[in-house]
């Protein structure tokens, strides 16, 4: 089992207007000591990701599928009836909920299945009840689709509103919470998009680390002091900066105490989100040479979260290629670039320069992403893929592995992969 | 250098060359408190130092360089948005430098500006045939409301936008973000400029529509031979869209070139740190880091000698003492270094790597050829790194130099 596994991951965001798609069916998964880079482009939604699986959503983003396993803990799901109630609302409802049901039906009879933990067990136990109310009307020959449908709609409804029901969800929230709790920060720590402002700006950098370290690891406020300084060297900051304040610090400097406070209390995994995208090129491969070397050494696994493909290339050994809330491909990063099973990926491979090598004519990918509060229907790169047929307007494709440790999302990935289609 | 004269000179006007700069200066003075203006000599900001260079008929020029080097000062100069402290600046062979008031606003017609940021450089308010008329109204271009009309509609097919009727009356908020970069281009070419200025237009957007505005940028470069300044911290960028390329340190042009001879073959002790930085989208490829020592000083203290020298690798005696010629070392290949073409300058595509390690004690590269010190720890140092210590500070051996 991977160190931390992300399954069909769903979270949505509820706005006026309706809802925005913002991560809709995600799977990866992150060995220990490895790095991860997940790059798409600007809204696609890679913070999002990063902020479920840290359960730092704001308050109108919700986890609506799918589930987050860290190290064997499970630590971000959606329950049983919210997930029903949003695939009910896809126009694919029926199979879709074929599916769900299969699956928690064959974790609930079968033994330790591959991502499935005790407490998930737990939690899938008290649900029972209505996975079998659902499997029965499923399987009611005497209902017909739409009437099937108002059924399921009516479980659903009185699942999510009924007293127990709630109770029972607010319990479990609340036992996630507090095992996250415990590894925010001690197992999993986050840069932030933007962290360059992460300090306070009225206290010391140095004493803002050391609050931090008190609150969650058990040790003195000596102890603490000294770790900071050691963290100070480690990331190349001069010791006698721990007493500066966050504006006396440059960019680099900032970024630097940043992943400083990032390290502190021994993280097993790190989620960077555009850590350098603020910097200027010669301290951005400064900061990432850094951030790779410290990573080896103390074999911290990472997720470097960018709009750059060629940062990635760079640093990572696996990559997620997202686009309008997908995971388009995923994967050992030589195979996808030197052979992709995707579209999106070729077409975003083929509109970068580089100053290696001979200067090659650009092609742009037409058009541009969609708006995520009504993505477009069947594969959501249809209105902008050259290689698009009927299907791609009608169905979705799905994740398909054309190779070992290669996965794309598209209904020719094969073709592609294999040459047959250019 | 001569301050800039009241009267004009023109010069002759060389063949194909569309602008011409010379010496161009522009200083910010920074305002000091009281005590300090009486007491210490007036401090500026030097944004743009000495700076020569021309841009031909339909030539591309790239300006690369770190934040705040100066790039966006010096491209406001040449459209005047900014009045040069000193130098010359010669648009068709005419002295523009100290124009002023009717033929300022003449000058301005003939050159525009793209800015970096599409949601902010458009007013919200306005909508596409405002944004893009404006120019007109602002200039008295056109007869009549039709040929107004007309020559907005041309712009917007110029840029891109097409058929031009569906994106006139729309508001920015309704446009993507490749959309509205494409106003930004339509209104700057309604009025037929003879120079545009572009800096960082194409920063602030993604990937996919990015390589979108640089082809279109190309294509109008190619059909109407409208000369570029392209502004961009972006190195593979700035390649793809220069013929030549000048490479801005500290307000200083350090290096300039053909674009192919500068990310090629290098000159310059700062192009080759800045090259070796840059990632390349190929996780195959490894190429050679050149790291050098320290942070970017800023520009009111400005190093003695060579503006480089504090950090660079290859600092002889002479360059803290003597400010290098801008030397051209190869044919059309300038560089600001003392030693501009003798130096062992890695390549991008250089296959052998010149890395030997990285100082322990300044944390910039070692390269083959340097002489160094190596302590019995593994831990490395430059010779002149090596004598400031005398003993390893992480074993506290005594250090001796080899090679
Ligand atoms: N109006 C001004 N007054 C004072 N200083 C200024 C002014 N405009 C620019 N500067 C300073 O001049 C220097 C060069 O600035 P400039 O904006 O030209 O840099 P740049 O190369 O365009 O940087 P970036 O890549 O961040 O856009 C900087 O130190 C900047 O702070
Ligand atoms: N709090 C929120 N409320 C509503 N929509 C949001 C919120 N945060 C993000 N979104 C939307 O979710 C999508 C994904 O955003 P994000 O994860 O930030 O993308 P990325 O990090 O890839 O740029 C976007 O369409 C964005 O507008
Ligand atoms: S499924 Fe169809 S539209 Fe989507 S990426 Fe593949 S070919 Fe393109
Ligand atoms: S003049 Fe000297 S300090 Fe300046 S770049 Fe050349 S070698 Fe380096
Ligand atoms: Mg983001
Ligand atoms: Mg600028
Ligand atoms: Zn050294
Ligand atoms: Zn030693």
């Amino acid at each position: 089992m991977a160190m931390l596994e992300v399954n069909n991951l769903k979270t949505y965001f509820r706005i006026l207007k309706g809802t925005v798609y913002a991560v809709d069916g995600v799977t990866f998964h992150l060995d220990r000591g490895e790095t991860m880079g997940m790059v798409g482009e600007s809204g696609c939604g890679k913070t999002t990701t990063a902020f479920a699986i840290t359960r730092l959503l704001p308050f109108n983003g919700e986890i609506v599928g799918g589930e987050i396993v860290f190290d064997g803990t499970l630590i971000g799901r959606a329950d049983f009836p919210t997930e029903l109630a949003e695939i009910l609302k896809e126009p694919l409802w029926l199979p879709e909920t074929r599916a769900l049901v299969e699956r928690k039906l064959r974790k609930l009879s079968g033994p330790e299945e591959e991502s499935s933990t005790l407490e998930s067990m737990r939690h899938l136990e008290q649900e029972s009840a209505c996975v079998e109310d659902v499997n029965v009307t499923l399987n009611d020959a005497s209902l017909s689709e739409e009437e099937i449908k108002g059924e399921l709609e009516a479980i659903v409804d009185d699942e999510l509103n009924s007293f127990f029901a709630k109770r029972r969800r607010r319990r479990f929230d609340r036992e996630i919470e507090e095992k996250m709790a415990d590894i925010r920060w001690s197992k999993i720590s986050m840069i932030f998009q933007g962290a360059m402002n992460a300090f306070n700006p009225v206290y010391k950098v140095g004493d803002q680390i050391v609050e931090a370290l008190l609150e969650h690891e058990d040790m003195t406020k000596d102890e603490a002091k000294e770790r900071v300084l050691e963290l100070f060297d480690m990331v190349g900051l001069e010791r006698s900066r721990v007493t500066g304040y966050p504006h006396e610090f440059s960019g680099g400097m900032r970024q630097r105490a940043i992943i400083a406070m990032s390290l502190a209390c021994n993280p097993q995994l790190i989620i960077a989100d555009e850590p350098t995208t603020a910097l200027d090129v010669i301290m951005q491969d400064r900061i990432l040479g850094e951030i790779r070397e410290l990573q080896r050494e103390l074999h911290i696994a990472m997720m470097i979260i960018t709009h750059d493909i060629s940062v990635v290339a760079e640093v990572a050994e696996t990559i997620g290629i997202m686009y309008a809330g997908k995971l388009f491909e995923f994967g050992d990063i030589v195979s996808i670039f030197e052979q992709s099973a995707n579209p999106y990926t070729i077409g975003l491979t083929g509109a970068y320069p580089s100053i290696k090598g001979e200067r090659k004519k650009l092609i742009a990918i037409p058009g541009s992403p969609p708006d995520l509060s009504e993505p477009p229907h069947g594969c959501r790169f249809h209105p902008r893929c050259k290689f698009a047929q009927e299907i791609c307007r009608r169905e979705e494709p799905a994740s398909v592995e054309v190779a070992k440790n290669h996965w794309s999302l598209c209904h020719f990935a094969k073709e592609i992969y294999s040459g047959q289609l250019t | 250098m001569e301050a800039v004269e009241e009267e004009r000179e023109d010069v002759e006007s060389e063949e194909g060359v569309v602008y011409k700069v010379v010496n161009l200066t522009k200083l910010f003075p920074i305002k000091s408190g009281f005590f300090a203006s009486l007491f210490g000599k007036e401090k500026n900001v030097h944004a743009v130092n000495d700076v020569n260079f021309t841009i031909g008929e339909g030539e591309i020029l790239g300006m690369v360089g770190e934040s705040g080097c100066g790039k966006t000062t010096c491209g406001r100069c040449l459209v005047r948005l900014e009045t040069p402290t000193e130098g010359h600046m010669y648009f068709g062979g005419k002295d523009i430098t100290g124009l002023k008031g009717r033929e300022l606003k003449s000058f301005r017609r003939d050159v525009q500006m793209v800015f970096q940021d599409p949601y902010e450089s458009l007013n919200p308010r306005l909508n596409v045939y405002t944004t893009v008329s404006e120019p007109l109204v602002v200039h008295g271009v056109g007869e009549s409301a039709d040929e107004r009309d007309d020559m907005v509609a041309k712009a917007l097919q110029y840029a891109e936008l097409k058929p031009p009727e569906e994106f006139m009356y729309r508001y920015p908020h309704e446009l993507s973000g490749g959309q509205r970069q494409r106003v930004a281009i339509a209104r700057t070419l309604v009025l037929r400029p003879r120079f545009i200025v572009a800096d960082e237009p194409v920063s602030m957007l993604d990937v996919s529509i990015r390589a979108g505005i640089m082809n279109l940028m190309l294509s109008l470069r190619e059909r109407y031979k409208i000369p570029f300044l392209f502004i961009s911290h972006d190195v593979s960028v700035t390649r793809y869209m220069s013929h030549s390329i000048a490479v801005m340190y500290l307000g200083y042009i350090v290096e300039l070139g053909a674009s192919e001879a500068v990310i090629k073959d290098p000159l310059h002790p700062y192009t080759e740190a800045l090259l070796s930085a840059v990632p390349v989208p190929d996780p195959t490829m490894k190429h050679g880091r050149v790291k050098i020592k320290g942070d970017l000083p800023s520009p009111i203290d400005m190093p003695p000698g060579c503006v480089f020298h504090p950090r660079c690798l290859y600092r002889k005696d002479i360059c803290d003492k003597e400010m290098p010629q801008f030397k051209e070392a190869r044919p059309g290949h300038y560089a600001l270094c003392h030693f501009a073409g003798e130096l062992p300058i890695q390549r991008p595509d250089d296959e052998e790597i010149f890395e030997v390690g990285v100082c322990e004690y300044c944390k910039a590269t070692i390269k083959k050829g340097m002489s160094y010190a190596k302590c019995d720890c593994n831990k490395l140092y430059h010779e002149s790194c090596a004598s400031q210590l005398d003993e390893c500070p992480i074993c506290k051996k005594k250090l001796q130099v080899e090679e």
